[in-house]
């Protein structure tokens, strides 16, 4: 088996063992990128000289120090939304093209402290707003599984790389389920933390209220593993929240009796593919047959979680990429004779149409004219499901239900219908919403052979608990792995 | 027609907090371009903003001692509107929960007091600044004041003139000098206002439609700016046009104002929650460690000068106008014993000064110590009136102690009886048409020996002395 | 209903600064019409007298102290700017 196909926890393991050196793990990866990626398009930046040398100096820690972080020299990648220090960050749009942040995500941060080793930066959706990876100057991410369908997005690149073992895992950010549908269209583990637990100072803003990055990993105990150094408090992020700092690996797989799991009916809806659907279904019969308790439940306002999600999500992207005009950063158009010209010029070429259509969405939600029936109302609507939500975590641990209604569609398919594509997101955005966690865990394929996942909803700061649930699946489903 | 003028001011003012209001770049005026500026306050992708406490308690502080009430509870918004100066296309502001609300502030207008509300009082943050480039071609953008922290101070339209207008922001100016949460430098922009101004026809109910005037950041030019605009609009009015809603620009050199942009459009600055930001909740106990710590303001400052000190409420009202001014006061009287001839030489000597020099001689080498001990050695008699004068001059250029400057420029009065007597003997004898005038009644005379005796004393005669012994000298011609 | 026509797409261009090229305007305004009917059935929604969610968070009062931590790097900040001048960053002229 490629190396490049073991877990972050098989690999820790090799390098303490000395079966692999950091910078030939490193060079493994770098060989597999460029068989692999030219089809997948996954990276848009491939930093290679550095992490060799990064991966040289993990190795000489290795070698000299008995206090070895956990994940030293583990080779991994992050979506182009994360800034990272002089190394380009181009959130896959003309805007950002040439961009060399001066700083670093604290995210990243924190993950070059633990040793870690950067591979390169992941594609995705331009400014995150997409569901397919397609919205990209960089071209779109093609599935693993099958490379005439769509990733997934906006995190496609992260889920695609890891499901293509092109890294040991990936960071993504997930503002509608940005990270839960990719991972669930590649067959890979994809968690979307609690609003607030992990920074965003570094995080590109798409919509402020609503993202966090989260993790794309190959199974739930990496993805333990990396919650733990990725997580905590930051004061450059006033949003971040203060609270004792928890072992996400510890416990996995322990036992599940009489946890209660809700099914709301509104998250199984006719617009639910049926081989998903039963699938999903399957799955949730191991879980019972595991100990858990399963019950119907609805929470009636989550019909029009979609709605309020793209008001406030458009309404903050139009507002959180005003920044973009070309003066201190950016494209500018070199031609533009006044200011206004220069503003006008700059943002119509540097922002691709999908960005552009998100922008003027927002703008006419937060239009004096329209903020009361559209943005306040959507905040009102939030406010409602939030509170469905919480009742329902009364009296249930656990909410599961599809990630998607539908597996990987085809490239192009949904291109040109922008509200067809945003329906597909039903089931992810309630969860950003009401600032829950929420994990995607691979649970079966369809008859095409493309993955489909399952999606665990908790109560803010859960997210020990759907881990351990998710472990449960992995157990019975098995890593779904490309051959 | 006649009308009444309705005035209500937007006042900003600069916190004078040692770091910005979302970041840890340095508050300060000027400096290199852009060298006062990180991530955070150049708005780059990514960043986010952390609130500076102490901008909150300034923010609190200002509005206590402006009678405000203080929100238990407020947040901040975004206002989003293009321009150069403002990086993030945003500026971070409190537009529906402002920190303060609904105080008053009382202004002296002639002999009346008159009390003027306070809508609110928000905190936002500054924006960068735009100068035209020095090859004549484009502008170019400094970023230094952009996070700059800021209180704007909303008042009710209570204001009836132009000079009430000037007054109010003079008097807010003080108490934020006073509180100390701003230095209000007017000349570096770190006070400024806009002029919302409307006519009404005398007796009318209906109010009139106002313009908005922005940044005036003198006294001078809100005076001015208030009184053309009245004028312009009375004019509009009495030619049975209509006076359109816009924001105009005030030129201070040409005296006049033009609007600013066109008519037809209406800013909709989109505003809504700053999600970066969670909100903020006050509590009592908070307020009144603010509160405890809002020294006396000059309303009370000056009472307590006309009781304790007994000098006059016109000159107590100045004095206290300026802080720094007051201050000097005080201790210049409590060094030298005599309030009222200190107040007697603010009125007239400081003030000339502040007129012809600016407010920067309060905050040069002169303070109340040294100031006291001149007018220490003027009461006591040991300097003549123009010394004094002479010592204040050299005080500001050198630093010196008065003591030292007394010394060195001999400035002493001279009072040997038998020095003076000889001087006067000898001035007497050698101006003998002087003294066939004196003799012969011309009571002039003695005005040219008096002049002839000091300046032979090098201006150091005591005045009561030399006419003592210039009356017995003269004496005996008779 | 139409919600959004090419007047409103001109109108809610010209506020966000893009442009939107004359013969893209049709091919805006019927695809944010169809999101805007769609995704506007919130409005029929009643909320009661719900108030606006507008922090998903317990979180209050977070402040940073008043101290300064940041130095000069002007250099770094200037270097992603395309036009520049003299350690400024450089726009068409703006006319007050
Ligand atoms: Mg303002
Ligand atoms: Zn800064």
């Amino acid at each position: 088996m490629s190396i490049c196909k073991k877990t972050v926890t098989e690999t820790a393991e090799l390098l303490r063992t000395r079966k692999i050196s950091a910078d030939e793990l490193v060079k493994e990866y770098f060989d597999e990128i460029k068989k692999k990626n030219p089809d997948i398009n996954a990276y848009v930046t491939i930093c290679e000289d550095e992490a060799i040398k990064a991966a040289e100096a993990a190795q000489k820690i290795m070698d000299s120090n008995n206090d070895v972080p956990y994940l030293c020299g583990i080779p991994m990648t992050l979506k182009d939304n994360i800034c990272t220090k002089n190394i380009k960050t181009t959130c896959a749009s003309k805007m950002l093209e040439d961009f060399l942040p001066p700083y670093s995500a604290t995210v990243y941060k924190k993950l070059l402290d633990s040793g870690t080793v950067l591979l390169g930066k992941l594609n995705m959706d331009e400014f995150a707003m997409g569901n397919s990876s397609e919205h990209s100057i960089f071209g779109a991410v093609h599935n693993p599984w099958n490379t005439a369908f769509v990733a997934g997005g906006s995190s496609g690149g992260s889920a695609a790389s890891v499901a293509s073992n092109l890294a040991a895992f990936a960071l993504g950010s997930d503002t509608g389920g940005g990270i839960r549908q990719p991972a669930s269209f590649c067959g890979v583990v994809g968690l979307k933390p609690t609003y607030g637990l992990v920074s965003r100072y570094g995080l590109i803003a798409f919509a402020s209220s609503l993202e966090q990055i989260g993790i794309i990993s190959k199974d739930i105990t990496d993805c333990g593993i990396i919650m733990n150094v990725i997580t905590g408090h930051d004061p450059m992020d006033s949003t971040s929240i203060k609270r004792p700092a928890e072992d996400y690996s510890e416990g996995l797989g322990k036992n599940i009796d009489g946890i209660k799991i809700a099914l709301p009916k509104e998250l199984f809806g006719s617009e639910l593919e049926k081989e998903v659907g039963n699938v999903i279904n399957d799955t949730l019969k191991r879980l019972e047959s595991r100990g858990a308790v399963l019950s119907d439940c609805s929470l009636p306002t989550i019909e029009n979680a979609i709605h309020a999600y793209y008001i406030i999500s458009s309404s903050e992207a139009s507002s959180n990429l005003a920044r973009y005009d070309g003066i201190r950063y950016g494209h500018r158009n070199e031609r533009a004779e006044n200011i206004s010209d220069l503003y006008r010029k700059s943002r119509t070429e540097g922002f691709g149409q999908e960005t552009k259509r998100r922008i003027l969405l927002g703008t006419y939600a937060l239009s004096a004219e329209h903020q009361d029936e559209l943005y306040k109302k959507a905040l009102k609507v939030r406010n409602i499901i939030t509170r469905e939500f919480r009742n329902a975590f009364d009296e249930y641990d656990i909410i599961a239900a599809p990630v998607s209604p539908v597996t990987a569609f085809k490239l192009q398919e949904n291109l040109n219908n922008p509200l067809k594509m945003y329906l597909k997101d039903v089931y992810t955005v309630a969860a950003n919403l009401a600032g829950l966690p929420a994990v995607s865990i691979p649970c079966g394929k369809d008859k095409k052979g493309l993955p489909i996942g399952i999606q665990l909803i908790g109560k803010p700061f859960s997210e020990k608990l759907l881990l351990n649930v998710g472990k449960q699946i992995e157990m019975e489903a098995g890593r779904l792995e490309i051959i | 027609m006649n009308y009444d003028i309705v005035i209500g001011l937007e006042i900003h003012s600069e916190l004078k907090t040692s770091s910005k209001i979302f970041c840890g770049c340095k508050n300060e005026f000027g400096g290199e371009p852009n060298t006062r500026c990180c991530p955070v306050c150049l708005g780059m992708p990514g960043t986010l903003p952390a609130l500076n406490k102490r901008v909150l308690e300034y923010a609190i502080k200002a509005g206590l001692a402006m009678n405000c009430r203080i929100a238990g509870f407020s947040k901040f918004d975004r206002k989003n509107y293009f321009y150069p100066d403002m990086p993030k296309a945003y500026q971070v502001t409190q537009h529906s929960l402002p920190i303060c609300y609904d105080g008053y502030v009382d202004i002296d207008v002639g002999y009346e007091t008159k009390r003027i509300g306070i809508e609110r009082i928000h905190i936002e943050e500054d924006a960068g600044k735009l100068i035209h480039s020095s090859t004549g071609q484009g502008s170019l953008i400094d970023y230094n004041r952009s996070g700059v922290p800021l209180i704007e101070i909303v008042t009710k339209p209570d204001l009836n003139s132009p000079e009430e207008a000037k007054i109010l922001l003079e008097t807010i100016k003080t108490i934020l000098e006073y509180t100390e949460v701003s230095d209000c430098k007017m000349q570096e922009g770190s006070l400024r206002a806009d002029v919302n101004l409307s006519l009404r026809p005398i007796g009318s109910n209906t109010p009139g439609v106002r313009t908005e005037m922005k940044n005036l950041n003198s006294f001078r030019a809100v005076q001015r700016a208030a009184q053309a605009e009245a004028e312009r609009q009375a004019r509009v009015l009495d030619s049975g046009q209509k006076v359109y809603k816009e924001t105009r620009r005030w030129d201070d050199h040409k005296g006049e104002s033009l609007p600013m942009r066109d008519k037809e459009e209406v800013m909709d600055y989109r505003c809504f929650p700053e999600p970066d930001l969670p909100p903020v909740y006050v509590d009592e106990d908070f307020i009144n460690e603010i509160q405890a710590s809002i020294p006396e303001l000059p309303g009370m400052r000056r009472e307590r000068y006309i009781n304790q000190y007994g000098i006059p409420k016109y000159d107590a009202g100045l004095i206290t106008q300026n802080k720094v001014l007051a201050d000097i006061f005080e201790k210049a009287s409590e060094v030298c014993g005599n309030p009222k001839l200190v107040s007697n030489w603010i009125m007239t000597e400081i003030m000339k000064r502040m007129n012809e020099e600016g407010e920067g001689i309060l905050h040069s080498y002169l303070n109340g110590d040294n100031f006291g001990q001149i007018l220490l050695f003027l009461d006591k008699g040991d300097i003549t009136h123009a010394a004094a004068i002479q010592v204040i001059d050299v005080l500001l250029e050198t630093g010196e102690e008065p003591i030292v400057i007394v010394e060195r420029l001999n400035l002493r009065v001279q009072r040997d009886e038998s020095l003076v007597a000889n001087t006067i003997k000898q001035v007497v004898n050698s101006n003998p048409q002087a003294l066939d005038d004196y003799i012969s009644g011309k009571k002039k005379a003695f005005g040219f020996f008096m002049g002839k005796i000091m300046a032979e004393l090098k201006g150091r005669g005591d005045p009561s002395q030399v006419k003592e012994i210039l009356t017995k000298e003269l004496q005996r011609y008779l | 209903m139409t919600v959004v026509d090419v007047k409103t797409v001109r109108k809610i261009a010209d506020m966000a600064a893009v442009f939107i090229e004359e013969k893209d305007l049709e091919a805006y305004a019927a695809q944010l019409n169809t999101i805007m009917e769609h995704m506007g059935k919130i409005m029929d929604l009643d909320t009661g007298d719900q108030e606006p969610m507008e922090h998903i968070l317990p979180v209050k009062n977070v402040f940073r102290d008043d101290e300064v931590t940041n130095k000069n790097i002007k250099d770094e900040l200037l270097k992603n700017a395309s036009v520049k001048e003299d350690g400024y960053f450089k726009v068409p002229t703006v006319v007050e």
